[in-house]
């Protein structure tokens, strides 16, 4: 699951995900993370270097 | 204390006396530890 | 002191204070963090947790999504509170949250007791659950500072910096080099000399002295002028939080004073 705030200045973060996660299949991760108002490069780096691994995880629940 | 085999998911009673840990209806040997009907208490931090 | 405002959106302000010390805009941004009260889920009850996510980290995640409250002085904090800290109506909303699989638990599904209270961004994930599986929660919300803990921390990002002053003398030739060299495009050329164009955005990384070959730059903060930049976590427009962090500060200074009466 996505971190709910930035580790380092705690902005909320993770409200944009699904839109986020939606979008860079098109678009450029950079573009749509100016886009959705993530400006700074704490916050960016939440989104752009996580890995959702709750839906592989779930399987051997 | 019930337990819950991984293979069959019957719930199991563990009998002490006897030696080593095993299903007695299918004889898996890997039980699960249900959650308890408590309520757990906790602070959000 | 004299007030200049820079940049106003709904979560970030930056505005430039002139005539005060850093102390004062210390002041400021220390309180905009840590001494503005809010809400935020302190304590809950797990009643049921089949999901992928332990009981911990579901706890983390609520504690952490911010509150909007429409009358946030209505609270008390439990210290402050008539019930001694016991909890109370006064100092607690409680809150509950069910839901069963499939699907994703957004804040929006947090149903506070109190519908003035409700969480300030509708779509953070809180748990994803699978088919069958299910998590019933209740709890409280208490109002707290964020010195206790950062998720009652109203402002995140708060900072300040002197303000830059850029001098050319005669001495500048043109060359270009300063302008160059610059990373947040500062300078910029004018009638054949280096003019700073841009000084809010000037770091004071001093690139352009070095680069200076006529030695005709000079860059130094002014002291007592502060570019102070606040965004909030979204609990509050952010010129009510720079408001109440300057409230809170004045309600300190007024107990020193009355304190001090007390003693002659």
């Amino acid at each position: 699951m996505i971190p709910v705030r930035c580790f380092s200045c705690g902005r909320v973060v993770s409200h944009v995900w699904e839109e986020y996660r939606e979008r860079i299949k098109t678009e450029p991760p950079g573009k749509v993370l100016d886009d959705l108002g993530i400006d700074k490069y704490c916050c960016r780096r939440m989104l752009l270097s996580h890995v959702e691994l709750v839906d592989t995880l779930r399987r051997y629940q | 204390m019930a337990y819950k085999c991984t293979r069959c998911k019957k719930t199991v009673e563990i009998d002490y006396e006897y030696s080593g840990i095993r299903c007695p209806y299918c004889g898996h040997r890997i039980l699960m530890k249900e959650r308890p009907t408590t309520v757990k208490r906790m602070s959000a931090v | 002191m004299k007030f200049e405002l820079i940049e106003l959106r709904e979560d970030r302000i930056r505005f430039l204070l002139s005539g005060v010390t850093a102390a004062f805009a210390n002041g400021i941004r220390r309180a905009c963090m840590s001494e503005v009260p809010i809400l935020a889920i302190d304590q809950i009850s797990l009643y049921d947790n089949t999901s992928v996510l332990f009981d911990e980290q579901i706890a983390l995640r609520l504690g952490l999504v911010p509150l909007q409250s429409k009358d946030l002085d209505s609270y008390s904090r439990p210290e402050d509170c008539q019930c001694g800290g016991e909890g109370c109506p006064g100092c607690r909303v409680d809150f509950m949250l069910s839901a069963e699989g499939p699907g994703m638990v957004y804040s929006k599904d947090i149903q506070f007791t109190d519908p003035g209270v409700k969480p300030a961004f509708d779509k953070i994930p809180i748990v994803i659950l699978g088919e069958g599986e299910k998590v019933v929660i209740e709890g409280f919300a208490t109002k707290r500072v964020g010195k206790d803990h950062s998720k009652w921390q109203a402002g995140t990002l708060c900072g300040y910096k002197n303000l830059p002053k850029i001098e050319i003398g005669a001495s500048c030739d043109g060359c270009g080099k300063c302008i160059e060299v610059c990373p947040r495009d500062v300078l910029a050329l004018e009638e054949g000399r280096a003019k700073a164009t841009n000084i809010l955005e000037c770091s004071l990384c001093k690139l352009c002295i070095e680069e200076c070959e006529a030695g005709a730059l000079k860059v130094t903060p002014v002291l007592d002028s502060f570019v102070i930049s606040i965004e909030s976590s979204g609990v509050m427009p952010v010129k009510e939080l720079v408001a109440k962090a300057a409230q809170e500060i004045r309600k300190r200074a007024e107990d020193l004073d009355a304190k001090l009466a007390e003693l002659t």
